[in-house]
Order: C-alpha cells, then structure tokens, then sequence
C-alpha cells in the first residue's frame, strides 16, 4: 500500500514537470546571446578571400554571393554573380526566401566587414542557417586578390607560394572574364526552409 | 498517520521541482533577446551609434560616462585610451558588468577596429542596454587625427575605385 502510494507521488511530480518544461525549451536553432557573443567571437562564418577565390573558380554551383550595400554601388560594381539585398531590406519578404534557405552557402560581403557582420548578426539572431561574411569585404577582395601585392624575395616560400595563386586568380578574374557564369546566371530562389505548420482542422 | 506523513513528504517534492522549474526557465531568459531582429536592423540603419573621435572627447569632457575597451587584457596594456576600462569581447555579458551596463551613463565602446565593437554593441542593445555608442574606426582613428571629421563608417569606405581596376583604366 505504502509502496504504492509513493510510485503515486513519483509518477505525478515527474508528470507534472514534463507538463511544465515543454513551454520553455528554446529551439535548437534560436541562439541566446551569450551563444551568439561566442561565435562571434571564435569568427567561424567569416570566409576568407582567398576560400571564396577558390570557391569562385571552382565555380561551386553551391555558393550564392549576397551583395548588402545598396543598389547604386551594387550597380557600379560587383563581384560575378552576386545578388543585390541592400541591408535595410534584409528582412523584406521577398529577400527572406534567399537568406532563410538550406540549399545554399549564403556569403554576405560589403566594401569592408561593418554591413555584411550586420546582416549575419540579424539573420542569426532569428536562427538562419548556411548565412556566412567575407571577411574584409571588397576592399579586402581587391587588396589580397586583384592586386596582391608582391612579397621580397627574402620572404619564405609559402608566401611566395600565396602569392602566385592569387596572381593566378586575380589575372582570371580580371584577365579572361568568366562571361559563361554571367550568362548562365538565372538565379532561381532557394528552397525556403521547412517551417513546423500546425496541425489544421478539428472542431475549432 | 502514516499515510499524511507519506503525502506531505509527497506534495514537498513536487514543491522542490516547481522551485527548480521556475529557478531553469528564469535562467533561459536571462539572454534571451529583448529587442527582435527586424528592431535590430532598423535601429543599425540609423547609425546613431557610431561616434566620432571628437564627439568622442566632447563626452570625455562630461562628468559622467563609460569608456570600453573591448580587446585583450594584453593590448589593454600595451596601449589604451586613457580613462578606459578593460572588457574583453567573450567576456561582455559576464555578470559582473551587468551594473556597469545597466546604469544609465553614456558607454561608449572600442575595439582596434569598429568591427568586433559594433558586434558587442548590437548584443547588448538585443539584451536590452541601453546609451551605448561605438567609436568610429576604434584605436586606429583616435591615433589619427586626420580621420576625426569624417561620420560615415570607416569600415565601410571603398579603399579603391573597384569598377575603374576591373575595366583596366588603373593597369593593375
């Protein structure tokens, strides 16, 4: 009887706490701040210039390159195959489909690191996946790609090393345009991201 | 008897995991974002929070403010503004600066760069701080003077004409 009266007790404290705890799990995609402070921190969606030179010549069916300034800078230049999402309309409607996706490898770049690190922030903040930053943004692109500067020749050979494969990258991409790639380019949507759909009907 | 001994025992622990219950979820909301990221972004699209240097020394002549450093303790020491406090980034929201943060003084904040302070600067404006501002350009531009006019982000300046290289005009 005593026995049993316990297991009672047991089974309805247990039940009344799992009652409770499914209200306050936090999704596993939502970040709190500190979380996000952290990645910050250890910069993991930073890419570099030299990855996304590689990336480009590959030429990766799998990156989608997202230019935040706005559209007269856009339009006066920008890298191949960039789409233009100025950053005050990151969060418009029609701009969500390309930033919430999971097809894609979304790389945000502005002239230096300030808007692209804004964009990744507000996109993480809502738990966003596959978003990255280039990091140093153009004038970076151009400094250590374009015209990479030329080590001396009392420097190590991995420098050299360095060097000659951005000397290779940048006479590709200024040299012999990749016109192919901005021909092809008809930029279909992503795939928009699964969202949990309540259950409909019943007798509401 | 027993059995009122055995319930009370009972109703103690179902007492005891609601405390737990409550003690965990408050502990989930202590960061949770106070502000939404569509508010996020329309606050950052004002740029009221980057200050230049000599606003930067206007408010130094005040009574009253918070100057941040946010690099390393080992860059603290080798060089920082003077009348600055040592934060390091991963270390902002450590419950020990929650009073410092919380108080309503103007804080500015700085790094070598603006980058990593704009990034602290919009965590704790989601957590909820209020009155911070970030210095334009951080170390680099409080060391030259020649950048103190300037307002736009200087991050963010085209450091070349990057359609004129491609066309080939600057024969790079």
């Amino acid at each position: 009887m005593n026995t049993r009266i316990i297991f009672t007790i047991i089974v309805i404290s247990l039940g009344s706490i799992a009652a409770i705890l499914p209200k306050t799990k936090t999704s596993s995609t939502q970040l709190t701040a500190d979380e996000l402070l952290m990645e910050m921190k250890l910069q993991t969606y930073v890419v570099s210039t030299d990855e996304l030179a590689d990336l480009l010549i590959s030429n990766d069916p799998a990156i989608m390159l997202i230019d935040v300034r706005d559209s007269v800078a856009y339009q006066q230049y920008h890298l191949p195959g960039a789409i233009n999402i100025p950053l005050k309309d990151l969060l418009h409607p029609d701009w969500i489909p390309y930033v919430d996706q999971i097809s894609k490898k979304n790389i945000f770049y502005s002239n230096g690191t300030t808007l692209s690190n804004e964009a990744w922030i507000v996109t993480k903040q809502l738990g966003f996946r596959n978003n990255y930053v280039l990091g140093g943004g153009l004038n970076e692109w151009f400094s250590s790609i374009i015209s990479p500067e030329r080590p001396a020749s009392t420097d190590p050979n991995e420098i050299w090393a360095l060097y000659e494969t951005r000397k290779a990258a940048s006479m590709y991409f200024s040299g012999s345009k990749p016109a192919a790639r901005e021909d092809n380019s008809t930029i279909l949507p992503p795939i928009p991201r699964k969202k949990k759909t309540r259950v409909q009907g019943g007798c509401s | 008897m027993k059995h009122i001994y055995i319930i009370s025992l009972g109703g103690l622990i179902l007492l005891m995991s609601m405390f737990f219950i409550v003690a965990t979820i408050q502990a989930n909301n202590k960061y949770r974002f106070k502000k939404s990221a569509a508010e996020m972004l329309d606050e950052v699209s004002t740029r009221h929070h980057f200050i230049n240097t000599a606003e930067l020394n206007e408010m130094m002549k005040a009574s009253e403010y918070v100057l941040i450093d946010i690099r390393t303790p080992g860059d603290f020491v080798g060089f920082h503004i003077e009348g600055a406090v040592n934060i390091p980034f991963e270390r902002l929201l450590d419950e020990a600066n929650e009073s410092l943060f919380s108080n309503s003084s103007p804080k500015i904040l700085y790094g070598k760069n603006s980058i990593l302070a704009n990034s602290a600067w919009m965590v704790l404006t989601q957590y909820g701080y209020e009155n911070i501002s970030v210095l334009n350009g951080g170390l680099s531009s409080w060391q030259e003077p020649q950048n103190q006019e300037k307002k736009p982000i200087l991050d963010e300046q085209a450091a070349y004409d990057y359609a004129a290289i491609m066309k080939g005009d600057q024969g790079i």
